[in-house]
């Protein structure tokens, strides 16, 4: 059951990755790449289950979190092109 | 007891399978960017909520069915924050809605609500 | 409640990397450290946004399950709903974009409503603005889950009467 589940996330994966891949806009590739770290971190929780290593949860914890922090960052420099200065600035 | 727990998890598992790769189709079947971010969404509360809600029952009540919880809570809070940002982002970029009714031109002052009392 | 802030951040770090063994009380200085860090920052962000950490209220928990259930079943109904229109064969759509009233009190009860559209599948919120929701739907049965009010009023139960 273990590994029907994690095939149904790799299928999903590849599934993100394609409409990644095909964009066509910035903001597809941004919500594919975001959903693919989400089903890292399902797959990360699952394979620890199936490996009898449920400790790779807290791989998983911190992967959401980075998934989100990086998800915004690359969406702020997506926009702005530039990760540090003022939003009002930078967006003229 | 353990044969009931890992059916559970087993059916929980293979629900939440298929709603991350309906919702993984749903990325290609609809047509522009904001109807995707619907499909994502499918994923990442269904699919990922079903699946580690399956993997709790073979945790049962430990520090794992905690991390568990706590894995689906950052994940519940950290979805709309980037689905909002990445949908604000695109509207504020001018990528352009299909729209079949719209709000957005009205006055916010007196019509609000209209649209409440199921009008139309 | 503050205080209720720090207890949980100290809860939540103690649960994760715990003093199991005795050589790990350096450990345990970190973790105070890092819970005293984050709980200053959460205080700063919470003063300027004007909040004043109403939602860690003992009373507030108290209503959290029925919020919970309220919260699953509907996000159950919209996944089934999306999925429906993702597989329907040929099944047109019809996006629309709504204003829709929040009418929490408190910003914290206001975002969590926005919060809750965005989680549903189906809806959207585009922005939020003086306690208006521009929220965007995927066709006209998602349009009608939010007009209808009935997410607003569970977070209105969440948020309790005025204390």
């Amino acid at each position: 059951m273990y590994l029907a589940a994690m095939a149904a996330i790799v299928v999903t994966m590849f599934l993100a990755l394609a409409r990644a891949a095909i964009g066509p806009t910035v903001f597809d590739r941004i919500l594919a790449v975001n959903m693919f770290g989400t089903k890292t971190v399902l797959l990360i929780a699952v394979s620890g289950f199936l490996m009898g290593r449920p400790e790779w949860l807290d791989l998983a914890l911190v992967y959401t979190l980075v998934n989100f922090t990086g998800t915004l960052a690359v969406l702020r420099f997506a926009r702005f092109g530039n990760l540090a200065r003022d939003d009002r600035k930078a967006d003229r | 007891m353990t044969g009931a727990l890992d059916v559970a998890t087993a059916v929980l598992l293979v629900i939440g399978g298929l709603f991350c790769v309906v919702g993984g189709i749903g990325l290609h079947r609809f047509s522009d960017f904001y109807q995707r971010t619907h499909a994502a969404s499918v994923t990442d509360t269904a699919g990922a909520g079903l699946m580690l809600l399956g993997l709790m029952f073979q945790g049962g009540v430990s520090m794992v069915t905690l991390k568990l919880i706590l894995v689906l809570t950052f994940l519940l809070f950290t979805s709309p924050a980037i689905a909002h940002a990445l949908v604000k982002a695109a509207h504020g970029h001018g990528l352009a809605l299909e729209l079949e009714v719209s709000d957005e031109e009205t006055d916010p002052g007196p019509g609000d609500s209209g649209p409440a009392a199921g009008g139309e | 409640m503050r205080w209720g802030v720090l207890l949980l951040l100290a809860a939540v770090w103690l649960s994760l990397s715990g003093p199991y063994t005795v050589h790990e009380w350096l450990i345990l200085v970190f973790g105070l450290v890092s819970v005293a860090f984050v709980w200053r920052l959460y205080a700063a962000l919470d003063r300027e946004a004007g909040g004043d950490w109403e939602f860690f209220h003992p009373a507030a928990w108290l209503r959290l399950p029925r919020f919970l259930v309220a919260f699953v079943y509907r996000v159950a109904l919209a996944n089934l709903h999306v999925v429906r229109l993702i597989l329907a064969p040929g099944s047109e759509l019809h996006p629309r974009l709504r204003r829709v009233r929040a009418s929490q009190k408190t910003s914290f009860g206001q975002i969590l409503y926005a919060n809750f559209i965005t989680l549903t599948p189906g809806t959207i919120t585009l922005d939020l603005r003086r306690g208006e929701l521009l929220v965007y739907a995927l066709d006209a049965q998602s349009e009608a889950d939010v007009v209808d009010g009935s997410m607003d009023r569970d977070v209105l139960r969440l948020e309790g009467p005025s204390d």
